[in-house]
C-alpha cells in the first residue's frame, strides 16, 4: 500500500501522460485514499494559483535608474582606482625616501666631499646641455634655410586642425549616450 | 520567452552602450519577475533586478552565443537571488515578518486588485516555503516555460536533479496549502511521510 502511495504521488505530481491501465490503477487508488486525494486536491488549486500568477513588472523608468546606476558603479570604480594609485604612490614616496636618508646619512657625518661630487657632476651636466642645445639649433637652422615660409604656415595650419579635430573627436566618444525608447 | 535580437546582442558584446540599454529595456521583466518571486519583496527584487543587470554588462563578453540568451541572463539573476537569500537567512523568517507590498503587474482596473493581492500573497507564501534552488526551478518552469534541460543549464543541475527538485517542491507547495487550508483538509496533513531525494 505504501509502494501505491509513492507510485500515485509520483504521478500526481510529475504531470507525465499516464496509459490507461496506469490512470485507472490511479483513479480507483484515489477513491479509496482520502491522503492522495487530499494530495492531489491541494496540488491542483496550487497549480491554478501559479498559472493565475502574473508576470510582474518594475516600477516605471526602471532603465533609466539602472543607467544612473551604471554610472555610479564606474565613477566608484575610478575613484577606488584613483585611491589605489594614491596609496602607491605614497608608499613609492616613503620607500624612496628611506633609501635617501640611508644613503644621505654619511653626508650629515662628512658632507664636503660629497658637495665638491656634486658640484662636478652638476658642471658636466651644464656642459653637456649647453652642447646639446648648440646641435639642436644648427639642425633648426639648416633645415629653415632649405624650406620655405608658406610650406612652414600650411604645415603649422594642417597640424593645428589636426589638433582640433581630435579634441573635438574625443568630447564626443566620452560624452555619454542615452536612448530614448 | 521570445530571445532579443541577435544584432543588439552582438553590438552589446563589442561594448555598445546603447545596444545593452535595449537589452535592460527588453528583459527588465522577466528578471524583475524572477527576482520578485524569489525573495518576495519589491525593493530587494528591484536592487537584485539592478545588480543582474551590472553583472551581465560586465560579462557579457564571455557570454557563449551557442546558449539561449535568456536562459543564461535568468541564470544570472537566480544566482544572485540565491545568494542572497543565503546571506539574509530569508527562508527562517516567518511568514508574519515580510513585507507584502505588491510592484505592479498588467492588471488593469481596482475591482480586481484585492483578489489579486490575495492570490500574491498565497503565492508568495507557497513559494517562501521552499529551498531557493527548488524556487528558482518552479519559477523558471511555471513562469519562463523553460525545459528541464534549461533549467538545469541554468541552476548548474542535471535533469534528473531538475525533475526530482520539481517534484519535492510540488509535494511542498501542497503540503504548504494542506497546512494553510486545515478546514478542507482534516483528515490527514502528512500523507506518507516521505520526503523525496534532492540532488
Amino acid at each position: 500500500m505504501e509502494n501505491n502511495h509513492l507510485l500515485i504521488e509520483e504521478w500526481l505530481l510529475s504531470g507525465a501522460d499516464l496509459d490507461p491501465e496506469e490512470a485507472t490503477l490511479f483513479e480507483q487508488h484515489l477513491e479509496t485514499c482520502s491522503s492522495c486525494q487530499h494530495l492531489s486536491q491541494a496540488w491542483r488549486e496550487v497549480e491554478v494559483q501559479i498559472k493565475r500568477a502574473p508576470m510582474l513588472s518594475p516600477a516605471p523608468h526602471f532603465t533609466q535608474r539602472w543607467e544612473t546606476r551604471l554610472v555610479a558603479e564606474r565613477l566608484k570604480r575610478e575613484r577606488a582606482q584613483t585611491i589605489l594609485v594614491l596609496y602607491l604612490c605614497a608608499g613609492s614616496v616613503l620607500v624612496l625616501l628611506g633609501w635617501l636618508c640611508y644613503w644621505a646619512y654619511p653626508m650629515f657625518t662628512s658632507p664636503y666631499p660629497l658637495l665638491l661630487v656634486w658640484v662636478y657632476q652638476l658642471t658636466v651636466s651644464i656642459r653637456y646641455f649647453a652642447s646639446v642645445g648648440d646641435l639642436f639649433f644648427s639642425v633648426i637652422r639648416a633645415v629653415t634655410s632649405l624650406v620655405p615660409a608658406t610650406l612652414w604656415i600650411a604645415l603649422s595650419v594642417a597640424l593645428g586642425s589636426l589638433g582640433v579635430l581630435w579634441i573635438v573627436t574625443y568630447k564626443k566618444l566620452i560624452s555619454p549616450r542615452r536612448v530614448v525608447s | 520567452m521570445e530571445e532579443i535580437n541577435a544584432l543588439w546582442l552582438a553590438r552589446a558584446q563589442e561594448g555598445d552602450p546603447e545596444a545593452f540599454t535595449q537589452i535592460v529595456e527588453y528583459y527588465q521583466r522577466p528578471v524583475f519577475n524572477l527576482c520578485y518571486r524569489m525573495l518576495g519583496d519589491p525593493s530587494e527584487a528591484e536592487d537584485a533586478a539592478q545588480e543582474t543587470f551590472l553583472r551581465v554588462y560586465r560579462s557579457i563578453r564571455r557570454y557563449d552565443n551557442s546558449r539561449p540568451f535568456t536562459t543564461w541572463l535568468l541564470s544570472v539573476a537566480a544566482h544572485y537571488c540565491i545568494d542572497q537569500i543565503r546571506k539574509q537567512h530569508m527562508n527562517l523568517i516567518s511568514l508574519e515578518d515580510l513585507n507584502f507590498t505588491e510592484p505592479s503587474d498588467d492588471t488593469p482596473g481596482p475591482e480586481t486588485a484585492l483578489s489579486r493581492s490575495e492570490e500574491q500573497k498565497r503565492v508568495r507564501a507557497l513559494l517562501n516555503n521552499l529551498h531557493p534552488l527548488d524556487r528558482a526551478a518552479v519559477v523558471m518552469y511555471y513562469w519562463y516555460d523553460i525545459s528541464y534541460e534549461e533549467i538545469g543549464q541554468a541552476l548548474s543541475l542535471s535533469n534528473s536533479a531538475v525533475k526530482s527538485r520539481l517534484h519535492r517542491a510540488r509535494r511542498d507547495m501542497a503540503q504548504t496549502w494542506m497546512n494553510q487550508n486545515p478546514q478542507a483538509y482534516s483528515v490527514e496533513r502528512s500523507p506518507h511521510g516521505k520526503q523525496s531525494p534532492a540532488y
